[in-house]
C-alpha cells in the first residue's frame, strides 16, 4: 500500500517542547486520524508535513516527493483546512476565490460552485460577517475544489456545534469515496472520529505512542475491572497503567484476547473508547509504585 | 441491501456485516452474480470507516462467499449446493445449540423440549 | 507569483478610493511632494502587512503552492508598483490643481521614491522578523516616524549641498541624484536578500 506522508526520525526541538524521532507513514486511500492531547505535537506534525515549519533532522516525503526539489508540486494536491480561519474579513467570498483559485493550476470552478450551493454561502457579503461554522465551511470548500490527493486537516471542527460537527464528517466520508485521496486530521474531539476513521496515530509529549488500524484497536484494546488481589508482578505487563481505587482496580490493556485467557471470568472487560485510550495513555510524572 | 449495525454490539462491526452478508446469500435473497455496493459506497451509507467494509469483504472473499474484480466491484460468489447446504445446516445447528443451552437454563427437560418442537413443527 | 502580486493590489479592494482621497486632501493642504508620495507608498505598504497579518496570511500563502521567496518578491515588487501608482497620481493631481508642472517637479518626485525605498528597505525585513508576533502597530509607527524624519533629514542635506531646492538644474542635482539613486536602490536591494533569509528561516505558527 502506497505511503502518501512518510517522516523518518523527524527530530524537532523548542525551549520548551520537542518532538523526538517521530516516524510515520499516511496511507493512501483512507482516513488517519491524529490524536492526542492538547501540546502533544499534533499542530507541529503538521506544519512540518506542510513546510510552515522545518525540521532539525529527519527525512519527509509527502506523496513520494520532497520539499526542497517539488515544493510546488507538493502543494498544488494539497488541501488544508486550519482550526483558525485564514481569510481576509474585509474580503467576500467572490473575491476570496479570486485571489485563491488561479493559485491552483487544477483549481474547478463547478465543484467550487457545488459546494458553495450545499454549504448555502453568499457570494458578496463580507467574510467578516460569517459564523464560525460557515468560515469554516468555506475553507472546506476551498480545499476541496483543486482536485487535491491528500487533505490536512489540523483541529478544523474545534469550537464548532456537534451538528455542523456531523456534517463536516459527513462531507468528509463523501470525499472518501474516492480511493486515491487520503485525509489526514488532527483533533482531540474524539467522538468525531471513532466511527469513521480508518487508522489512528496517538501523539504524546512529542513521540507517537502508537499508529494502528482503528478495527484493531477496537480488537485489542479493553478497560479491565477486577479485584486488586488479582494483580501481580506477572500480569502487570498486560496492562498500560492500572488505577487501584478501594473497589478493585481499573487498568488499560491492547490485548484483550490474552487477559481474557489469564483472567477468565475473575474480570469484567469492556472496549475501550479513544478517550480511555488516551487518558491511561498519559504519561504520568509519578508512575505507581509497584 | 439492508445492512444494519449496532455500535453498542460487543460483536465486531466488520463481523456484524460480514454475517448479514452471509444470512442473505444462504438465505438466497444475494444470489450468484449480484453485485455488492463498493466497500467506500457502503462505509459511507453506514457511516463507518472504510477499513471496516474492506476487513468485511476481504473475508467473504477469503470463505468463498463473494468474489472482486479490481477496479469493478464485488460479486456474489457461485455457490456449490453441496457447500450451502452444509453451511445452513451448520447455521441451524448453531441455533438448536442456543435453545438447548436456554432450555438448560430454565430447567426444560429433553422430552418437553422435543414435544413444543413437533407441535411448532406440525404448525 | 504575479498572482501573489495581484492579491496585494487587490486586497485593499475600496480602500484604495480613501488612498487617493488622503493623497489629493494632503495634496491640497500640504503640497509637499515628497512627503506626499513617501507616505502614501508607505500607507499602502503597511495596509498590505496589516491585512496579511489579520488574515493570517503567512500561514495561507505558505500552505498554497508558493515558494517562500516569490512570496518575498511579490512584496518588493509590490512596493514598487505602489510608489509608482501614487507618484502617477501625485503628479496627475498636481497638474490638475496647478495647470502646469514645476521644473523642480521631477526633483521632489526623486525625494519621494528615494523616501520610501530607504525606509521600506529599511522596515519590510522588520515585518518578516516580527511578523506573526503582534508588533505590526509597532513598526507601523516606526515606518512613519523614519519616512517624517527622513523628509526633513532630506531637505535638509539639499539645504546644506546644494542651497536651495527650487532652483533650475544644477550640476550639484546631478550628484546628489546619482548618489542618492545608487544608495536608494543598495538599500532596496540588500533589503531584499535580508528578507529572503529571514523568511526561509520563519517558523509560520
Amino acid at each position: 500500500m502506497e505511503n502518501v506522508i512518510e517522516l523518518e526520525q523527524v527530530n524537532k526541538s523548542y525551549p520548551y517542547f520537542q518532538l523526538k524521532d517521530v516516524s510515520l507513514q499516511v496511507k493512501r486511500g483512507f482516513f488517519t486520524g491524529f490524536i492526542g492531547p492538547n501540546g502533544a505535537g499534533k499542530s507541529t506534525i503538521i506544519k512540518l508535513i506542510l513546510h510552515l515549519i522545518r525540521p532539525d533532522s529527519g527525512r519527509i516525503r509527502i506523496l513520494g516527493m520532497d520539499y526542497q526539489n517539488n515544493e510546488k508540486e507538493i502543494k498544488e494536491k494539497i488541501g488544508f483546512v486550519y482550526s483558525e480561519e485564514l481569510l481576509y474579513g474585509d474580503l467576500t467570498l467572490q473575491d476570496m476565490k479570486r485571489i485563491i483559485s488561479p493559485s491552483y493550476s487544477n483549481w474547478d470552478d463547478a465543484i467550487f460552485q457545488q459546494y458553495r450551493e450545499q454549504f448555502e454561502l453568499p457570494l458578496r457579503q463580507k467574510l467578516k460577517t460569517f459564523s464560525k461554522g460557515m468560515k469554516m465551511k468555506v475553507s472546506l470548500a476551498i480545499a476541496l475544489s483543486h482536485h487535491a490527493e491528500l487533505l490536512i486537516m489540523d483541529e478544523p471542527t474545534a469550537g464548532l456545534d456537534p451538528i455542523f460537527r456531523r456534517e463536516f464528517m459527513e462531507i468528509l466520508q463523501e470525499v472518501m469515496l474516492d480511493e486515491n485521496k487520503t485525509i489526514l486530521f488532527s483533533t482531540h474531539i474524539l467522538n468525531d472520529l471513532t466511527s469513521i476513521v480508518d487508522y489512528i496515530t496517538l501523539i504524546q509529549n512529542g513521540q507517537i505512542l502508537f499508529s494502528k488500524e482503528s478495527i484493531e484497536i477496537e480488537a485489542d484494546y479493553g478497560i479491565v475491572r477486577g479485584e486488586s488481589e488479582l494483580l501481580g508482578r506477572d500480569t502487570q505487563r498486560y496492562f498500560t497503567k492500572v488505577k487501584k481505587t478501594a473497589n478493585g482496580f481499573e487498568a488499560l490493556t491492547d490485548n484483550v484476547a490474552e487477559v481474557e485467557k489469564i483472567f477468565g471470568h475473575s474480570v469484567i472487560i469492556e472496549k475501550a473508547s479513544l478517550e480511555e485510550i488516551m487518558y491511561y495513555s498519559r504519561e504520568d510524572k509519578h508512575a505507581s509504585a509497584y | 441491501m439492508n445492512i444494519f449495525i449496532s455500535n453498542r454490539s460487543k460483536e465486531s462491526i466488520y463481523n456484524q456485516i460480514k454475517n448479514q452478508i452471509k444470512e442473505k446469500i444462504i438465505a438466497g435473497e444475494l444470489q450468484e452474480g449480484d453485485a455488492l455496493p463498493s466497500m467506500r459506497q457502503l462505509a459511507k451509507d453506514l457511516q463507518i470507516s472504510v477499513i471496516t467494509t474492506k476487513r468485511a469483504y476481504e473475508e467473504l472473499e477469503k470463505e468463498g462467499f463473494i468474489y472482486s474484480i479490481v477496479g469493478k466491484g464485488s460479486y456474489i460468489a457461485e455457490q456449490n449446493m453441496e457447500v450451502m447446504k452444509e453451511k445452513k445446516l451448520t447455521a441451524i445447528e448453531e441455533k438448536i445449540l442456543d435453545v438447548i443451552a436456554n432450555s438448560k437454563a430454565v430447567g426444560l427437560s429433553l422430552q418437553e423440549l422435543k414435544e413444543w418442537v413437533t407441535i411448532l413443527y406440525e404448525e | 507569483m504575479l498572482q501573489l502580486i495581484k492579491k496585494d493590489i487587490m486586497i485593499h479592494k475600496l480602500s484604495w478610493l480613501l488612498y487617493l482621497g488622503m493623497l489629493v486632501f494632503f495634496m491640497l493642504f500640504h503640497k509637499d511632494i515628497i512627503f506626499v508620495i513617501a507616505l502614501m507608498s508607505a500607507i499602502v505598504i503597511m495596509n498590505t502587512f496589516y491585512f496579511e497579518e489579520d488574515a493570517n496570511g503567512h500561514k495561507l500563502w505558505n500552505s498554497l503552492p508558493f515558494t517562500r521567496n516569490e512570496i518575498v518578491h511579490a512584496r518588493y515588487i509590490s512596493m514598487l508598483i505602489f510608489t509608482c501608482i501614487m507618484t502617477v497620481v501625485t503628479v496627475l493631481v498636481q497638474f490638475g490643481l496647478a495647470g502646469s508642472l514645476d521644473s523642480s517637479l521631477w526633483k521632489e518626485l526623486f525625494g519621494g521614491i528615494f523616501m520610501i525605498l530607504l525606509a521600506g528597505g529599511i522596515c519590510i525585513p522588520l515585518f518578516y522578523y516580527f511578523g506573526q508576533q503582534r508588533i505590526v502597530l509597532f513598526l507601523f509607527v516606526l515606518f512613519m516616524l523614519l519616512i517624517i524624519f527622513g523628509v526633513h533629514a532630506f531637505y535638509y542635506v539639499y539645504e546644506f549641498f546644494i542651497g536651495g531646492f527650487s532652483s533650475p538644474l544644477v550640476p550639484a542635482d546631478m550628484i546628489v541624484i546619482s548618489i542618492g539613486t545608487v544608495v536608494a536602490i543598495a538599500c532596496y536591494l540588500l533589503s531584499w536578500i535580508l528578507s529572503i533569509r529571514i523568511y526561509q528561516a520563519k517558523e509560520i505558527i
